[in-house]
């Protein structure tokens, strides 16, 4: 769940972005700075309310430094470093990230299979929720052997369970009286 | 003047008698003594003409009056016997009646008894049919309950015993087969 501010500052990055062309790009350098944020020792530290205006200005000129961020997104994260929002990072690429979507017809598709899912099966999977949602699909697949078997498919905020252990689950639930056992 | 005759002679008698003592003494012989029998009876007459004239209409008053008290009394006393009687005569009609009372407030204390009886009786067995409704609901619930667990205890290991099955069993044809399956219930 991201806050009104993440969404605040996510839009006001993809303006910029948007305006330079380079949505692409700033998307990842956000995606770098989210992965560093995520870690829950970097997170507690920039969550930290004691943290210095020297301190947080010279992590965000580290950060930049390290992953060469253009000239934009560096100054972005400099702001966040000054109004100590850099424990947004996570939510304000999330954000971005919808709106990059959004902007480029787009949708994000998980796919996690119980077996690992060979280039021509995951090519039917995205063509066919190309067709569902109508919109180009950038699918991330990952494998979950507790699943038993089939696939289940996170998409544009809808989930579809084709996987053995929710038949199994449902099965169950029908035995045990109750609407699913899972 | 019938009265004063009868007044009047009685008293002329001590009068004769006195004066026929006196004549006898006075002449040694039995002649009426004239004058003194005419003096009494002059004195006798006064007498009874003072008596008459002063004090006559005061004794017939007192007389009467005495005569009306009298008849009042007797009067009051007839009442009061008339009203002892009537209330003699209600006293034994009451203590007549008492045995009829008697047997109505007995009739309606035991009719009162036998209501009060067949209420707590008819509570009683209103609360034992509740109790074992009660009871009885009980019992069925835990019988539901136990059939639900067991129920769900066969879930459980069904679903652990398919679980495993599939582990083992399901080849790379399955999985294709399920992902197969799965795109041809989504696909619009």
């Amino acid at each position: 769940m991201t806050g009104v501010a993440a969404r605040r500052y996510a839009k006001a990055i993809f303006s910029l972005a948007r305006e330079e062309q380079a949505l692409e790009e700033t998307s990842a350098e956000l995606e770098q700075l989210a992965a560093v944020a995520r870690d829950p020792d970097v997170a507690s530290a920039l969550a930290n309310p004691l943290l210095s205006l020297p301190n947080r200005k010279a992590l965000a000129d580290t950060l930049a430094t390290q992953f060469r961020l253009r000239l934009t997104t560096r100054n972005f994260v400099c702001l966040l470093a000054d109004h100590g929002r850099l424990d947004q990072l996570v939510g304000i690429h999330e954000v971005y990230q919808r709106l990059v979507d959004q902007t480029l017809g787009r949708v994000r598709a998980r796919f996690t299979s119980a077996t690992p899912l060979n280039s021509v099966q995951l090519e039917q999977l995205v063509s066919t929720f190309e067709r569902i949602t109508e919109k180009k699909v950038l699918a991330q697949a990952s494998v979950d052997s507790e699943l038993l078997g089939g696939v289940v498919v996170e998409v544009a905020g809808k989930v579809y369970d084709g996987s053995l252990r929710t038949q199994l689950g449902r099965l169950a639930g029908a035995i045990a009286g109750s609407r699913s056992y899972l | 003047m019938k009265w004063t005759c009868s007044v009047a002679f009685p008293s002329l008698l001590p009068a004769i008698a006195f004066a026929a003592e006196e004549s006898h003494a006075a002449h040694g012989h039995g002649g009426i003594p004239w004058a003194t029998l005419l003096f009494s009876t002059i004195n006798t007459l006064i007498f009874i003409y003072i008596i008459k004239r002063f004090a006559w209409a005061s004794i017939r008053d007192w007389v009467a009056d005495r005569r009306r008290q009298i008849v009042t009394t007797l009067e009051q006393a007839a009442r009061a016997k008339r009203d002892a009687e009537q209330l003699k005569a209600e006293w034994e009609q009451r203590l007549a009646n008492l045995g009829q009372e008697l047997d109505e407030m007995r009739r309606l204390a035991q009719a009162e008894t036998e209501r009060e009886r067949d209420r707590i009786l008819a509570a009683a067995r209103e609360a034992a049919e509740a109790i074992r409704r009660d009871a009885h609901r009980a019992a069925e619930q835990e019988v539901r309950t136990a059939q639900a667990q067991l129920r769900e205890e066969v879930a459980r290991q069904a679903l652990a015993i398919a679980s495993d099955q599939a582990r083992q069993r399901l080849t790379a044809a399955d999985h294709e087969r399920f992902l197969t399956e799965f795109l041809n219930q989504v696909r619009p």
